[in-house]
């Protein structure tokens, strides 16, 4: 096995259903592609399209109000549209959901296309300025840090958030 | 016109108690608690343009239950596009209501730009089951009571309220909503 070798796609999938995440929407991330094949394929899996990244929060908002953990898939660029959700509904009547975020850019210029440079350095900080708990993606041992965080999130009823880079999921 | 009171008012007397209402902030969820607060009601205090997200998303994961969204002009164009995820998943169980003053009552009753724009009809281009316009009383009562198979964008013309008679604040605190709202989903 490579260093870093990323996750099958399949087998998070089967993960993120294990810890209770079935209903999810977003707007597809290329980072996140192989998890969106897997989803399509999945009957086990309510997926929603949704045309902006803050319409995926409220959509799998209700999921919380349904009894259950609602799922966002994105990518950093769409954090500018998840603001005024996260600060003005979900961190307010506390309304855990996770947010899996591809992160273009990483690290800053030159990694990736321009339009990621900005964000890309900011993502991180972005996300703990609004006040949402972040992981940043460990293929060697997600399983025990998304549990925790998931439980954290259930337990404080607040949204939470793991960033993706290119190549943790295949 | 319909006065905004009025148009509440036959919402609530159309809907049972197991029904599910999600409100857009302002002035509409102002009203519908002043009217009749219910734990089946959802006020968003905040969060313009994203009470349709929710209410699609509450109809999508309760489909024994009907659901219905009341939002405002303006926050129905701030997520226009909403109406494209409404078309495509098609909830049967759907009410989508648009109180259309054609301004921004809460922040001073500014213009919006709804002048021109027939909601209903992109209702129907976007895949809505159903789409009326309505500017009476009557025929918005008359409406809410006919059987209405999903999703269903009914746009009701409102007037401009005097800003003296707005209802006040939903003072319940969010997290108490979303706990009687998550309980009264349970049974």
């Amino acid at each position: 096995m490579h260093l870093n070798s990323g996750v099958d796609a399949i087998e998070l999938l089967d993960f993120l259903k294990s810890i209770g995440l079935r209903t999810m929407s977003g707007v597809p991330d290329s980072t996140s592609g192989p998890l969106f094949t897997a989803i399509e394929a999945d009957p086990d899996i309510r997926y929603i399209g949704a045309v902006r990244e803050d319409a995926a929060i409220g959509i799998t908002s209700a999921a919380y109000l349904s009894g259950e953990l609602g799922t966002v898939i994105m990518q950093n660029s769409g954090i500018g549209n998840v603001v005024n959700a996260l600060t003005s509904f979900n961190l307010i009547y506390r309304i855990p959901v996770l947010l899996v975020v591809g992160w273009r850019g990483f690290g800053g210029p030159p990694n990736d296309a321009p339009e990621h440079w900005v964000m890309g350095a900011k993502t991180a900080e972005l996300l703990d300025v609004v006040g949402v708990r972040t992981l940043v993606f460990d293929p060697k041992n997600y399983k025990t840090e998304l549990s925790e965080l998931v439980n954290w999130m259930n337990r404080e009823a607040m949204p939470g958030a793991v960033l993706v880079k290119q190549g943790d999921i295949l | 016109m319909i006065d905004r009171r009025d148009a509440i008012s036959a919402i609530i007397e159309a809907t049972n108690p197991n029904d599910l209402i999600v409100a857009s902030l302002g002035m509409i969820s102002r009203e519908l608690h002043a009217a009749r607060d219910r734990a089946t009601n959802f006020y968003m205090i905040g969060s313009m343009g994203l009470a349709s997200a929710v209410g699609l998303g509450v109809a999508l994961l309760n489909a024994d239950r009907r659901v219905t969204i009341v939002e405002g002009d303006g926050s129905a164009m701030m997520s226009l596009g909403n109406f494209v995820t409404i078309g495509q998943e098609a909830p049967k169980n759907l009410l989508h209501i648009i109180l259309d003053n054609e301004s921004y009552e809460s922040t001073g009753g500014q213009p919006s730009v709804s002048g021109n724009f027939d909601f209903s009809a992109i209702g129907l281009k976007t895949g809505y089951a159903n789409g009326k316009t309505v500017s009476d009383l009557k025929d918005f009562s008359e409406t809410l009571h006919s059987p209405h198979p999903g999703p269903y964008l009914l746009c009701a013309k409102t007037r401009l309220e005097d800003h003296q008679s707005a209802p006040p604040r939903v003072a319940i605190p969010p997290e108490q909503m979303v706990a009687r709202f998550r309980n009264s989903l349970k049974d």
